[in-house]
This record gives structure tokens, C-alpha cells and sequence, in this order.
């Protein structure tokens, strides 16, 4: 018989942070696996952020893109992906990289396959991964 | 009424089947490394070694396999370096490695800091 357990937080005994979780042969870190932070963004325009998770807000400077965090990361090592995208493809050659690490406000800008700085247009999708302060 | 369970770990009912998150689902692995001169982890979750296997192309092995080599893999390229034509590719070399490339005007380089992301089942 299936059997779920509700409630509305959960909390590790050993360590308030750490709770195991078996998937099969293995066990892995509930915690570690969690995404931190993510969203979405449209910047084709005024930006308008569609989707997110601890983003206080995100700042427009045309290219550059600043991501401040509502709960800062433990250190400024954050493990991030990127994907940018729009509807006809335009964007497709573009690709972000950093250019200020920080726990709080990481900057990052976004390139197009020439070199030069575009801005990210319809979707920008970010995910940041690691601990939590 | 607030709720918490504290708890050191979750199993499934049976013990071995894996553990549903409603709705969501948590990475498997996640790694940043400095991908020049001598290649190392910066931050790494299940990570268990890297190899250096060419101009700007690594390898990157887990501990805990994913249960197949049908899982998702999504590497970024990390800090600015005047990337030009710049692009970072990533495949499921097997259930526990995968390779990721970073390229520059049509050519494999060595990039300061690679970023990888593993989502999917582990076995």
C-alpha cells in the first residue's frame, strides 16, 4: 500500500540541513540536490521575470544582468547553468558567463557567438545550485 | 497547525524503490572546476574525479551512477574571458561519466571554470 507523510517542513536531526534519501541501491543528499535559486526572465523588453525562486530582484543594465538573491549563498563558489533562447532562434548564440562572483548579487553578462554584448531577449534561464548561508 | 518532521533519512515503504518528491524532482550531481593547468573541483556534489582529456574537453566521473546514460546534463561556461563564437557542449559519456567541451571560434579551449548540473534517477 502507497503511503505519504504530509507535513509542512522537514528537518534533519544530526544536522538541521542534511536529510538522506534512498533511490534505489543508493542514498543521496535531499538538501544538496534542491535547486537554490532559478528564474526565468524575459528581456526582450522592460524585463519582466516570469518565474523564480530566492530572486529578490533582478537587475537590467542591457547585457549585463545582476541576480539578487533573497537568501545568499554560503560563499561565492554558486554552481550555475544558463540557457538563452527566444522563439525564432535568434538568441540561439548567445551564452552568459560571469563576470563578479559574490554570495549575494553575482553579475553576469551575455554574448553573442560574435563576441560582442547582446542582451539575453525572450528567455533567459538560470539555476543555481550549492549552499545556502 | 505547523508541522515539522525531523529526521536523519527517507526511505520508500519497501526500502529500495526511490523516494517521490511531489511534484519536483532533486539534481544528482552538481560540479564547478577549474577546467586550466592542473584541473580540480571548486564545489561538487556526488563529483568523484576529473579528467583532463584534451584542449578544453574534461571528463567528469560521479560516485553514485545514475541508473542509465538517459539522464539530463547541462554544462555553462563560468567567468568572462572575452568569449568569442564561445559555446560548451556536454554528453553522457556512461551512467557514471560525463564529458563536457568548451570551443571558442570553432577550436576546443581551456576555460578557468566550468559549471555542470546532473538531473535524472541514480541507480
Amino acid at each position: 500500500m502507497a503511503s505519504k507523510l504530509k507535513v509542512d517542513e522537514l528537518e534533519g536531526v544530526t544536522t538541521a540541513g542534511s536529510i538522506d534519501v534512498t533511490t534505489g541501491s543508493t542514498t543521496t543528499n535531499l538538501q544538496q540536490g534542491l535547486a537554490k535559486a532559478f528564474h526565468q526572465t524575459d528581456f526582450s523588453g522592460t524585463a519582466v521575470t516570469r518565474r523564480s525562486l530566492n530572486m529578490a530582484s533582478i537587475t537590467d543594465g542591457g547585457a549585463q544582468h545582476t541576480c539578487n538573491f533573497t537568501n545568499s549563498f554560503s560563499d561565492i563558489y554558486q554552481v550555475w547553468t544558463e540557457g538563452v533562447g527566444d522563439s525564432d532562434h535568434t538568441s540561439a548564440n548567445r551564452a552568459m558567463s560571469r563576470i563578479s562572483r559574490s554570495a549575494s548579487a553575482p553579475v553576469f553578462i551575455c554574448e553573442a557567438s560574435s563576441g560582442s554584448n547582446q542582451d539575453a531577449e525572450q528567455d533567459l534561464n538560470m539555476l543555481f545550485h550549492g549552499d545556502l548561508a | 497547525m505547523t508541522s515539522i518532521l525531523n529526521v536523519d533519512s527517507i526511505a520508500a515503504k519497501n526500502g529500495t524503490s526511490p523516494v517521490t518528491l511531489t511534484k519536483q524532482s532533486a539534481a544528482k550531481a552538481w560540479n564547478s572546476f577549474n577546467g586550466t593547468g592542473t584541473i580540480a573541483f571548486i564545489k561538487s556534489f556526488n563529483g568523484s574525479s576529473l579528467v583532463d582529456s584534451g584542449t578544453g574537453e574534461y571528463d567528469v566521473n560521479i560516485t553514485s551512477a545514475m541508473d542509465s546514460t538517459s539522464y539530463s546534463i547541462l554544462c555553462s561556461n563560468g567567468l568572462h574571458v572575452s568569449h568569442n563564437n564561445a559555446n560548451t557542449s556536454a554528453y553522457q559519456n556512461t551512467a557514471s561519466q560525463y564529458s563536457t567541451a568548451h570551443w571558442e571560434n570553432n577550436s576546443k579551449v581551456d576555460i578557468s571554470y566550468m559549471n555542470g548540473q546532473i538531473h535524472g534517477d541514480l541507480a
